[in-house]
């Protein structure tokens, strides 16, 4: 999709050739600690997992502290229970789970007396056909890599669909990555061809993931990618809000991945 | 309810429009006056010079030209001295019989030498004492083109930012806040027209190019009832006319943009047309530094074009246009915005007392985005365009009272946006179309020698027209109801009822005190998710759901001329308040969505404040110091917890220093400096990982600032030989950010390569020479 921000930094380096970036102190605030909770069901591998973790200060480059001793049950609207249990400090996974299309989950966690719910809708599983490879010199991802990557895949006849596409670098998962979209824009029922954020280089192995996702996973990623970046010409800043109640910070979603890697 | 709403403002309305005769109808001349009424234009060029002053000699009694020069005075039979002056030119006295109604245009010579114009003392000098304007900036022009600024173009918008109670949205920007008010509530007029986005290449630049202008005017409060639509401000620029008398070239070559105006006669001292053009080539100078950029393109243009014919003595007519576009492209990608206006008008003097003016007015501004994307085009196409009719009349009843009347009627459409791949049309926002009313009266008196009173009132409307759907959501932004409304119905009007009222009280000839209050309907919103602004930010109309912003606004100033007018001093505090401001909900979903009015918040606001202003406007050193203090505050009640919050424009302190030094009549030396609070901002307080990525916590909205801002700009002007005298030539070096100060234009909080986080300061002008050179044969 088109990204003002990227167009305003283009901007902004043709212009200010005097233009220069540095790292500064920057006194900030510090506030209590609070609950991050990441809970994804990947419906065509079964797995249910979720970590739980605590926020940190911005300056505090310790790893997130791991919450442990939670109880956690999800149970889908056809009846089926099922329990997650505690696999390394923070990180706990049920397999086996059975997922129809349309299916809705509750998750919910127990943790030190308060009870953190989350529902997610079982999406349709869509697979990833091609991927078509462009030279793109100068262009809005030049800074990274000439090379600009589409993924192809038919979308769905008469429902809504929601999509991120991740890529790995040298099986190195880029995580700032976010390419979502919808087919609302796209055209339902169409063959859809999403350019990939990012430019691509030469002489590496590129894997591109297709989810197809829930529309709670849509919407939390799609905050995520409005916040990338920060200051002036970006958006104004807030917390995203995931669909946990109680306000815990992260989200619960439900997606089919497929994948296709590719030598450039 | 709104029915009874309605009723009752038609009632108050009507009372104060009869209260209004009354005190006119109380003052009406005698039958021995007589009336002297005209033009007056510079000789050189025939232009006609605005507010410039008409008094009879040994006695209070004067005019002040309007907006397109033209004059009336009354007085008693008799014989009498009358003086015509205006700053920059040689006064001219006129022995005058009123015997019977005498029309007198005048013209007035340019003063010769730059140097003694400034000393010649005329009665414009105290205007900013005595006149009732209250909270104006007006700029001169010519003045204007000392002052540095970044790679030398002149711009009236940066120079206005150096005044008090207005500041830049951003590092070079052109956009403005005028005290505390958003970006949006800014009515920027360009020879009536509004202009929807002034600021070319994401706003360094804005659309104004000053060749092209006659006159600025900046209305801070105490706004006149001749206009309406905005909360905050009206900025009315003015074009010129055009050389009356002979052919005229004259231009600019910048190191970034160049300039070329072609002006004269087009039947000598009857019609004249100007023509003035800008581009930058900042593409072409920057291509060398960046590497694979052969596709690229970026720059803007635009044209001014004006022409003027008088049809007899009592008739005129002109017709003004603007085109601008700025053009951003790559091989695969194509990105333009900008703005058109038309604006033709009829002046007419029905007799030496009563001057109308009727203008039709098209205005639009649109962008547009083209992509190529797996062998297809894609498309997306935005706009708002507006066909605007006033009429406004003066009418100078006597040397005490001068009335000013008139209507306006905007029919907005709104475009919000239109998708497309490969020209077929994928999804588009429904149009929406609105009906913007206005009429207003105001009486301009002198109640006694001391006291001089300008009040009136305005009553607008806003209507909104089928055919559309018109949906109403809950506050969860999901559609609560939905209502079909066919072609042509009206079916949501506003009516607003808006006082002005402004007074002047003279403590002696050089002090006064001033007083204005004003209340202004803003019934179109700019709606911004980035904090500063961008091309695509969406205009929307009020609706059903979305309330007019209201702006109210008292204003009190003491404005004091000392040391025989060398210095002139004013100081003015100011309260403001906001209902129903607008504004998006966090993380809201803005391209393609059809029901925009779900990802809205409404809110208020508050803006106080003291700004001081002491200019040095004589002698060799001229410059002026300006200082504001002010805070400027929002609330929301999904913001924030529903606390008040700082305006990302809330900067405490505000501080200009400009200064020019002429050092010989052919060298004149410049230096800015300015010094601003940096803005509210929100950083993070704390972070966590979703997907293996960075999240910032945030606490408070807008409760961090931005370092703060300080900058100094020098400049020099330097006039060259020519052979003729009438050509002239000169260079203008400046350079801006001389001590290089590392302003930061954003701060970023993100991950670095090592994995751990900190701030980056992106600082995006360090010290910046230009040199320009303007000519004129």
């Amino acid at each position: 999709m088109i990204n003002i921000k990227d167009i305003t930094f283009l901007f902004l380096s043709l212009l200010a050739f005097s233009s220069c970036e540095d790292v500064i102190e920057v006194e900030l605030d510090s506030v209590e600690s609070q609950i991050v909770i990441e809970a994804t069901i990947d419906a065509g591998n079964q797995i249910a997992s979720v970590n739980i973790s605590k926020t940190n200060d911005f300056y505090d480059n310790n790893s997130p502290e791991q919450v442990s001793d939670a109880v956690i049950i999800l149970k889908s609207d056809l009846g089926n229970t099922y329990t997650l249990s505690e696999t390394s400090p923070g990180t706990y996974i049920t397999n086996n789970i059975l997922t129809n299309q349309g299916e809705i989950f509750n998750l919910m966690v127990e943790l030190d007396g308060k009870i953190y719910e989350a529902s997610s809708q079982t999406p349709v599983a869509v697979n990833l056909d091609t991927i078509i490879q462009a030279n793109f010199p100068g262009g809005p991802f030049s800074d990274e890599g000439d090379i600009l990557l589409s993924a192809v895949w038919n979308d769905p006849d008469n429902q809504e669909n929601f999509y991120r596409v991740r890529a790995y670098v040298d099986n190195i998962f880029q995580s700032d990555n976010y390419t979502l979209l919808n087919d609302v824009l796209a055209g339902d029922g169409e063959e859809i061809t999403a350019s990939i954020a990012q430019g691509f280089n030469e002489n590496t192995t590129v894997e591109v993931e297709l989810l197809s996702t829930d529309e709670a996973y849509y919407d939390y990623f799609f905050q995520l990618s409005s916040l990338a970046g920060s200051g002036e010409g970006s958006t104004t800043p807030y917390n995203p809000k995931g669909n946990f109640s109680n306000d815990a910070l992260g989200y619960f979603g439900i997606y089919y991945s497929s994948s296709i890697e590719i030598q450039l | 309810m709104r029915i009874f709403k309605m009723t009752y403002q038609m009632n108050l309305i009507k009372r104060l429009f009869t209260g209004l005769l009354f005190l006119l109808v109380v003052n009406v001349s005698s039958a021995q006056d007589f009336t002297l009424s005209g033009y007056l234009r510079d000789a050189e060029t025939g232009e006609e010079l605005l507010y410039a002053t008409v008094y009879v000699e040994g006695s209070s009694k004067g005019a002040t030209t309007n907006l397109y020069g033209f004059y009336s005075l009354t007085l008693p039979k008799g014989s009498y001295q009358v003086n015509y002056s205006y700053l920059g030119y040689e006064t001219k006295v006129l022995t005058l019989n009123f015997s019977s109604n005498i029309t007198q245009n005048v013209e007035l010579e340019p003063s010769t030498n730059q140097l003694e114009e400034v000393v010649v003392t005329n009665k414009n000098e105290d205007d900013n004492v005595t006149s009732t304007e209250v909270s104006v900036l007006s700029l001169d022009i010519k003045k204007i083109k000392k002052i540095p600024v970044i790679f030398g173009e002149q711009d009236i918008v940066k120079t206005i930012q150096l005044l008090p109670g207005v500041s830049a949205n951003s590092e070079g920007g052109s956009g403005f806040f005028v005290r505390g008010g958003s970006a949006d509530q800014n009515l920027i007029l360009l020879d009536e027209a509004p202009v929807y986005n002034a600021s070319h290449l994401l706003g360094f630049f804005s659309v104004f190019n000053s060749d092209a202008l006659k006159d600025v005017k900046l209305y801070k409060g105490g706004i006149p009832a001749q206009y309406g639509g905005r909360a905050s401000s009206v900025m009315d620029v003015r074009m010129r006319n055009g050389n009356m008398k002979e052919w005229d070239i004259s231009g600019g070559l910048g190191l970034i943009s160049s300039r070329l105006t072609v002006e004269g006669p087009i039947v000598k001292d009857k019609g004249s047309i100007i023509v003035s053009g800008r581009r930058t080539y900042a593409d072409i100078i920057a291509k060398p530094f960046l590497d694979d950029s052969d596709d690229l393109s970026l720059y803007f243009y635009d044209l001014n074009l004006k022409a003027n014919y008088k049809l007899g003595e009592n008739d005129r007519i002109y017709v003004s246009g603007y085109l601008g576009r700025d053009v951003l492209g790559t091989e695969t990608f194509g990105f333009d915005w900008g703005n058109m206006t038309f604006t033709g008008r009829w002046n007419h003097i029905f007799n030496s007392k009563l001057f109308s003016n009727t203008s039709f007015v098209y205005s639009e501004y649109d962008y547009g985005f083209e992509i190529e994307n797996g062998g297809s085009d894609i498309t997306l196409d935005a706009g708002i365009y507006d066909y605007n009719l006033k009429q406004d009349y003066n009418y100078y009843l006597n040397n005490n009272n001068k009335i000013t009347f008139g209507w306006q009627g905007i029919y907005h459409q709104f475009q919000p946006y239109t998708f497309a791949f490969d020209d077929e049309i994928r999804s588009t926002a429904e149009e929406r179309n609105a009906l913007e009313g206005g009429v207003y009266i105001a009486n301009q008196q002198k109640v006694s020698e001391k006291l001089e009173m300008n009040y009136g009132v305005r009553l607008t409307s806003f209507s909104n027209i089928g055919a559309y759907n018109e949906k109403m959501f809950d506050t969860e932004g999901n559609v609560e109801s939905e209502t079909a409304y066919s072609k042509g119905d009206f079916y949501n009007n506003y009516f607003n009822l808006e006082p002005r009222f402004a007074a002047t009280y003279l403590l002696d000839s050089k002090s006064s005190i001033k007083l204005s209050y004003n209340r202004n309907a803003q019934y179109l919103h700019l709606l911004s998710n980035s904090t500063a602004g961008s091309p695509t930010d969406l205009w929307i109309p009020s609706s059903p759901l979305v309330e007019p912003t209201l702006a109210n606004q008292v204003a009190i100033g003491y404005f004091k001329n000392f040391n025989n007018n060398n210095y002139k001093f004013s100081v003015e505090a100011y309260y403001k308040n906001l209902q129903n401001t607008v504004d998006y909900k966090d993380g809201a979903e803005i391209f393609g969505n059809d029901n925009i009015e779900s990802e809205l918040v409404f809110g208020k606001g508050r803006a106080y404040g003291t700004e001081f202003l002491l200019e040095k406007t004589k002698g060799k050193f001229t410059g002026w110091l300006s200082y504001t203090l002010s805070k400027s505050e929002r609330q929301y009640d999904e913001i924030n917890n529903g606390a008040w919050f700082s305006a990302r424009q809330d900067r405490t302190h505000d501080i200009s220093i400009v200064g020019i030094y002429q050092v010989t009549p052919r060298l004149s030396l410049s230096a800015s400096w300015v010094y601003n609070t940096g803005d509210a901002v929100t950083f993070p307080a704390g972070k966590y990982f979703i997907d293996d990525n960075l999240v910032n916590l945030y606490s408070d909205r807008n409760g961090d600032r931005m370092p703060d801002y300080h900058r100094m700009d020098l400049g020099a002007t330097l006039k060259l030989n020519t052979k003729k005298k009438s050509n002239s030539s000169e260079l203008n070096f400046s350079i801006y950010n001389a001590y290089n100060r590392l302003n930061a234009y954003s701060i970023t909080f993100d991950t670095n390569e090592a994995g751990s986080t900190e701030a980056t300061r992106l600082a995006l002008f360090g010290i910046i020479p230009s040199l320009t050179w303007n000519f004129k044969f």
